[in-house]
């Protein structure tokens, strides 16, 4: 009988700490891209692997892809995310959830092989590879304006783990006085007037951490029934033409299921290189 | 302007011919450690290059070796606008530590390019060389500060930001109005605060902001620069302290960031590195508060702690405040401190 009962022992211990404690891959920040005869691979290891792949491919070749969540909701798309210390201190607390991704691979071809529209080729192979995966998420490409895409949720999972399309954020129409407003104030109305018409509430985090590139910088926009995206991008292009910041921002729309909420950040795109010295460095993309 | 390298694989040196081994016959290897550190510092268009080459040797010998006879030394070479220059250590035992450094300077002229070479070699007294690391560059002739001040004047709730102003000097009292410096990222940072959801970034560099020398803030002073306004706003600060926890995180956590000061050169397009700092925003939680200084291991400063919380507002929404805005800048060591 001992014996017995030390078996379920070892046979339900495990699971429940598992159940409690999930193992924490190693994820990695950003994806890493290697360079063969056949062309490039992108490896990509995160609860968010196509936006890790994504800031890849905008390092390596000084492209601008901004990226934007899908509402995550089920547990096909989210996990548990809680500490383990924390959790045994707080058994019946409810803990927090990540987005559920992991590996992601993807083979392309090189740009610089590619005659036409080569950064759309690229993106959209990345972007229709990932959506094969089991990877949280489906996305499509948005062509921006020239020389800028976005990657954007389209579909998330349901309950029963069937995709399930979701509206884009940022395409909502969306009004707004036109007066002057500090740079951050125009930014601050934008996603209050998406979280006024859709219900989503969105929150504007930092813009610059080591400066403001906004630096009292005041504009005049607005509009009535205008995508916000639209009005997103009329503020980045007038930031980077100001005194103090010459940089290109692109955004990164990221869904929080535990607040229910989003938040837009923008962050200076950036290139790898190296310098006179052949020191690797990473140089910031400048308006040209 | 550091380069740093060092040799991990063994080099297998047969020392058949080697004048004391070529009696006996016998095989040694030998492992270089060794690694060239490179600088370059400016004091108005003075230009100072400094190359170090240091390290030591494994040896292991074969048997019927004698390696007692054998000495080994290390050189750095500081080659500046083509003229080569050399500085040797002493002579010592095979598997001493070596360390020589040169140091180099040169009257830069505005708008002329100066080609600069490095190496660092390790030498056998019986097989010569057997080590060696170089590189190379060019340094622009421009005119930059030696020294940058940093002062905190406060912090600044409208953008939750803590904003410094910073003084350019050199030992020439030149001046520097009218060139615009700019910030550029020294090397990746580190941020402890982070988890893999968080949306920030792991390894954090600047945002790439340029400031006109002679102004801050549109207000003319000569020879200064602002402001630099720092930190994250108070929906991020606030993920970081409630959502940390339970990430794992322990507090206080802290963000740095290598910030490289760039200063542009007579009026063109090139700019020439003059500093880099490093700023670091450390958030604790139980009270909450972050606080943010800049270049502390240089002239720098820090702002005083500040508050926050969380609050709900008529909408239903919870939305960060300040809890107290007292800081109006301070000096690190005054004291006020």
């Amino acid at each position: 009988m001992r014996r017995l009962i030390g078996f379920w022992l070892l046979l339900g211990v495990p699971y429940s700490l598992l159940a409690q404690a999930p193992a924490k891959p190693s994820h990695m920040d950003v994806g890493v891209i290697s360079h063969e005869a056949t062309g490039g691979t992108l490896t990509a290891n995160n609860p968010r692997p196509l936006m890790s792949a994504i800031t890849a491919i905008n390092e390596e070749y000084g492209w601008t892809v901004d990226f934007e969540d899908p509402p995550y909701r089920s547990n096909f798309d989210l996990i548990d995310d809680t500490a383990p210390q924390w959790r045994a201190e707080h058994p019946n607390a409810k803990g927090v959830t990540r987005v559920s991704g992991g590996l992601f691979k993807s083979s392309f071809p090189e740009p610089s092989t590619i005659s036409d529209n080569a950064e759309e080729q690229v993106l959209q192979k990345l972007v229709s590879d990932y959506n094969a995966t089991g990877n949280p998420g489906r996305f499509a490409i948005r062509k921006e304006e020239e020389g800028r895409y976005a990657v954007v949720g389209v579909a998330r999972k349901d309950a029963t783990g069937k995709d399930e399309p979701v509206e884009v954020l940022l395409d909502t129409p969306i009004s707004m006085t036109e007066q002057r407003r500090t740079a951050k104030a125009t930014l601050q109305a934008i996603v209050d007037a998406i979280s006024a018409k859709t219900g989503v509430k969105v929150y504007l985090g930092t813009i610059g951490l080591s400066s403001d590139p906004l630096h009292d910088l005041e504009l005049e926009i607005g509009g009535t029934n205008v995508p916000a995206r639209t009005l997103l991008l009329q503020v980045i292009n007038q930031a980077s033409n100001s005194q103090y910041f010459r940089g290109i921002l692109i955004w990164r729309l990221l869904f929080n299921a535990d607040d229910n909420a989003y938040a837009l950040r923008l962050n200076s795109a950036t290139i790898r290189d190296t310098d006179a010295t052949g020191r690797p460095v990473v140089r910031l993309l400048e308006r040209k | 302007m550091k380069r740093s390298s060092v040799f991990l694989f063994g080099l297998f040196l047969v020392l058949l011919n080697g004048p004391s081994a070529r009696s006996q016959g016998c095989a040694t290897t030998l492992s270089p450690h060794f690694s060239v550190d490179n600088s370059v510092a400016r004091d108005g268009t003075t230009i100072y290059t400094a190359v170090s080459m240091q390290g030591y040797a494994s040896v292991a010998q074969g048997p019927g070796c004698n390696m007692s006879t054998a000495t080994h030394h290390v050189g750095a070479e500081n080659k500046l606008n083509n003229i080569d220059h050399w500085t040797y250590s002493a002579n010592g035992c095979p598997t001493c530590y070596f360390s020589a450094t040169n140091n180099e300077q040169i009257i830069g002229v505005p708008g002329i390019v100066y080609p600069w070479n490095w190496d660092g070699i390790a030498i056998c007294s019986i097989v010569g060389t057997f080590s060696g690391i170089g590189g190379g560059g060019s340094l622009p002739g421009c005119k930059a500060p030696a020294k940058e001040t940093t002062v905190d004047v406060g912090f600044y709730p409208a953008s939750f930001r803590e904003r410094f102003e910073m003084t350019l000097s050199d030992t020439n009292k030149d001046t520097f109005d009218g060139a615009t410096v700019k910030e550029v990222t020294a090397s990746p940072g580190s941020n402890t605060c982070w988890w893999s959801t968080l949306g920030l970034a792991q390894h954090p560099g600047v945002t790439g902001s340029s400031w006109p020398i002679g102004s801050v803030n549109g207000t003319p002073n000569a020879n200064q620069w602002g402001y630099d306004s720092i930190g994250w706003n108070l929906v991020d600060l606030d993920t970081i302290v409630q959502g940390g926890p339970t990430h794992g995180i322990t507090f206080p956590c802290v963000i740095t960031i290598h910030q490289e000061m760039q200063i542009q050169c007579n009026g063109s397009t090139t700019y020439t590195k003059y500093r880099t700092n490093d700023i670091t925003i450390t958030v604790d939680r139980n009270p909450n508060s972050e606080e943010v200084c800049r270049d502390l291991t240089g002239d720098g400063d820090c702002g005083i702690p500040e508050g926050f919380a969380y609050l709900t507002d008529d909408s239903g929404f919870e939305v960060a405040r300040v809890f107290s805005s007292i800081d109006t800048g301070h000096r690190r060591g005054s004291p006020q401190d």
